[in-house]
């Protein structure tokens, strides 16, 4: 069982681009990171608060809608997140142009 | 004047007085003392007197001991000198109260403590080390919490969100890639398809070669690609016993990836990588997936053995290869029939699973009925067309130890396939051929019969053959020609109408009725190049079918357009197809579903081309089934 969540997490990670990947569980505590700790405990408790406003928001314009998907694209790289009810995947994409 | 005498009396007094003073000093005259002496006897005697009488009274009298305690100081107790110094000096310990079994031991050493644990080198699995206490320092948080996360919802929760990153992050890698898309939009779609796109090739593909494809008749998006090995492996005479398809020993030297056969399964919605990889160290040369779900892969291999992979299996049971600055996880198989007796003896040409998946049909009861969807039967063909049947059986408890009497199934299996039956195809008497022994290229059954099957044969005919049963009409289908053309590929109408393709090495198609032994229509010349390669029926509409032929050119036809001719004709540019594959529609299958249709081609340069299907060509016209039915009755 173990195996096949790390090759699910070795295939994203091996992605053009994707420079880690951290899954944060629903009291936002990292569970699996590809990073070193203290990057991996910044991201966990910066994104865990954030994608439980944006979750709050798309739920208070809609009740019936719910948040999929979080992306945030910076300058210098790009975070995707994908809430779920237990747990959140955080990847942290290179951006290739710049 | 005295006399002498009277001198000596006075002289001896004066000796008596002197004597008292001075004893010590002994005179010159000795004077005999005769007063002492006499004296000294005197008390001798009464000593003797005394003595005398306690003999006598000894003998009379017992005297008795009496001893006396003149001083007793007892030792000091630990308690009162304990209490004498910290406690108060007035108190006295008045009551003591013990459990009268409660002995005091004292023991020399403490009590051992005994943790057992245990490890393994080099490790089987992932838990290398275990026992009690295992972990010595003191858990942290972060490592409760990991303790505490259930793995297989964790598994779930990856996947499904695994799925949807993958899908962004193509897009991304698409977008952020002028270049790939300034290539795609030059590169020509053919007339039938809107998109093109290829599998990815990661770096063990290279210099491989596409054996084959083959979707999964159920679910659209799961397609395999047969791969050869890297290596030079077309020597008819080698010794196959040492190749090995099973999970290769680690001996002397380390398995090389390069030295395996792969067949890998890619989820077309992400064809960056393959699902699962499928290695054997025997050359593998068809396969196909399981109907209902695409969770087994089935191969035949050159030695004529049937190779079960079961993708279910989680990766632990399997190893990683390293091939430059990658890792794959690939697969062996899980059960095998190498060794087993009764078995093809050559090189298998196709494999099969039974199953009717007529698009369009009620397909509720057949899920009901297969609870998992894995009891279901195999037919496999081999070069010297002998037809086997398996049964595939699921094992409910896999031993992880292995099977001591199925020597072919892997530890911690749990598919197994039994051979049911064999059927050998012999030659129709009415045709001559060059050689007495027929030579089978393609195995097909009838969605509508299961019981049916039809081999196309190098003698020019389609032999037509019964599962169960003996006899059967008609024996054989084939065309009015005097010379036997080997008939290469044969496809059955996926609609449920009794209709079959059967293309041949000259360049013509044949449109069978199962009904007749002659063709039905029959199409020559149209092909560019000299033989077809490859025919097959459109999944979307029922009067549509392609046809590749060696030069690479895909030719549609369209009966209801059309009747004598290919209506479209398109020519792949950027490498020479061997073969053709059209997936199902996923409107058809799950209706309201709004996902692209797929045709693949495999290429000589081992790459793959995915095609989308157009949606003229998915939308059906009105009327075409039934147009389909009665088409006999018109010729």
């Amino acid at each position: 069982m173990a195996a096949e969540v790390e090759e699910t997490l070795k295939r994203i990670q091996s992605h053009r681009g994707v420079t880690g990947i951290i899954v944060v569980n629903c009291e936002g505590i990292p569970i699996k990171t590809t990073l070193d700790n203290s990057t991996t405990v910044q991201y966990a408790s910066l994104i865990h608060s954030l994608t439980a406003k944006a979750r709050s928001t798309v739920r208070d314009i809609d009740p019936s809608n719910d948040l999929k998907f979080l992306r945030i694209r910076s300058r210098k790289n790009e975070i995707m997140c994908a809430p779920d009810k237990e747990f959140l995947l955080i990847v942290i994409q290179q951006d290739e142009q710049s | 004047m005295f006399s002498q005498t009277e001198l000596s009396d006075e002289r001896f007094k004066d000796n008596h007085e002197d004597e008292p003073r001075s004893r010590a000093a002994p005179r010159t005259k000795t004077f005999i003392n005769f007063i002492s002496a006499k004296q000294r006897v005197m008390d001798n005697t009464v000593a003797g007197q005394v003595r005398k009488r306690f003999e006598d009274l000894s003998k009379l009298i017992e005297l008795d001991i009496s001893a006396f305690d003149m001083f007793d100081l007892p030792p000091v107790k630990e308690y009162e000198l304990y209490i004498r110094s910290f406690g108060r000096s007035d108190t006295r310990q008045a009551y003591v109260q013990t459990r009268d079994d409660d002995v005091d031991r004292e023991v020399q050493s403490e009590e051992i403590e005994v943790l057992s644990k245990w490890t393994q080198h080099p490790p089987d699995d992932e838990t290398v080390v275990g026992g009690e206490g295992i972990s010595v320092q003191a858990l942290d948080q972060t490592q409760e919490v990991i303790k505490r996360t259930d793995p297989a919802k964790m598994n779930q929760f990856l996947d499904r969100v695994g799925q949807w990153l993958f899908t962004v992050l193509e897009e991304e890698s698409g977008e952020a890639d002028q270049q790939n898309r300034r290539d795609r939009e030059s590169r020509p779609t053919a007339s039938f398809s809107e998109g093109v796109s290829q599998l990815g090739s990661p770096n063990f593909l290279e210099g491989r070669h596409v054996l084959g494809l083959s979707f999964c008749s159920a679910d659209p998006n799961s397609l395999l690609s047969i791969h050869s090995s890297p290596v030079d492996d077309s020597q008819p005479n080698e010794d196959l016993s040492t190749i090995r398809a099973s999970s290769p020993v680690e001996g002397e030297k380390p398995a090389q990836l390069n030295s395996f056969s792969v067949v890998c399964v890619w989820n077309l919605s992400h064809p960056t990588y393959p699902q699962r990889i499928c290695g054997s160290e025997m050359q593998i040369t068809c396969a196909c997936f399981s109907p209902t779900k695409a969770s087994l892969v089935f191969g035949g291999m050159r030695d004529g053995s049937v190779a079960v992979w079961d993708l279910r299996e989680p990766g632990s049971l399997h190893h990683s290869y390293q091939l430059g600055d990658q890792k794959h996880l690939v697969r062996f198989p899980t059960y095998n029939t190498a060794g087993m007796n009764e078995c093809h003896q050559s090189p298998l040409v196709s494999i099969t699973a039974v199953y009717s998946n007529v698009v369009g049909s009620l397909k509720d009861e057949d899920m009901a009925e297969s609870s998992s969807g894995l009891s279901f039967q195999l037919a496999s063909v081999d070069d010297k067309a002998l037809v086997n049947l398996w049964v595939v059986a699921e094992i409910a408890v896999p031993e992880m130890a292995g099977s001591m009497n199925d020597l072919g199934l892997s530890p911690g299996g749990k598919i197994k396939i039994m051979k049911s039956s064999s059927i050998v195809v012999n030659n129709p008497s009415k045709y001559v051929s060059l050689s007495p022994e027929v030579k089978a290229l393609d195995l097909r059954l009838c969605p509508g019969d299961l019981n049916h099957f039809y081999v196309a044969t190098d003698v020019g005919c389609v032999v037509h053959g019964v599962r169960f049963g003996k006899r059967v009409y008609p024996q054989s289908h084939s065309s009015l020609v005097d010379s036997p053309v080997a008939i290469v590929s044969i496809d059955f109408s996926p609609f449920g109408q009794p209709y079959f393709l059967a293309g041949c090495k000259d360049g013509t198609l044949h449109l069978f009725n199962t009904n007749m032994e002659n063709p039905v229509a029959t199409w020559r010349e149209f092909v560019s190049g000299e033989s077809i390669l490859s025919v097959r029926w459109s999944q979307s509409r029922p009067a549509v079918f392609f046809v590749l032929d060696n030069n690479s050119t895909v030719f549609t036809f369209d009966l209801v357009e059309n009747g004598l001719a290919p209506i479209k004709m398109d020519r792949v540019t950027k490498a020479d197809a061997v073969s053709m594959e059209v997936g199902g529609d996923p409107s058809l299958i799950s209706p309201g579903v709004h996902r692209p249709a797929y045709m693949v081609m495999g290429l000589d340069d081992g790459s793959t081309e995915i095609l989308t299907v157009s949606e003229a060509m998915r939308e059906q016209q009105p009327l075409e089934e039934d147009f389909l039915a009665t088409y006999v009755d018109r010729y």
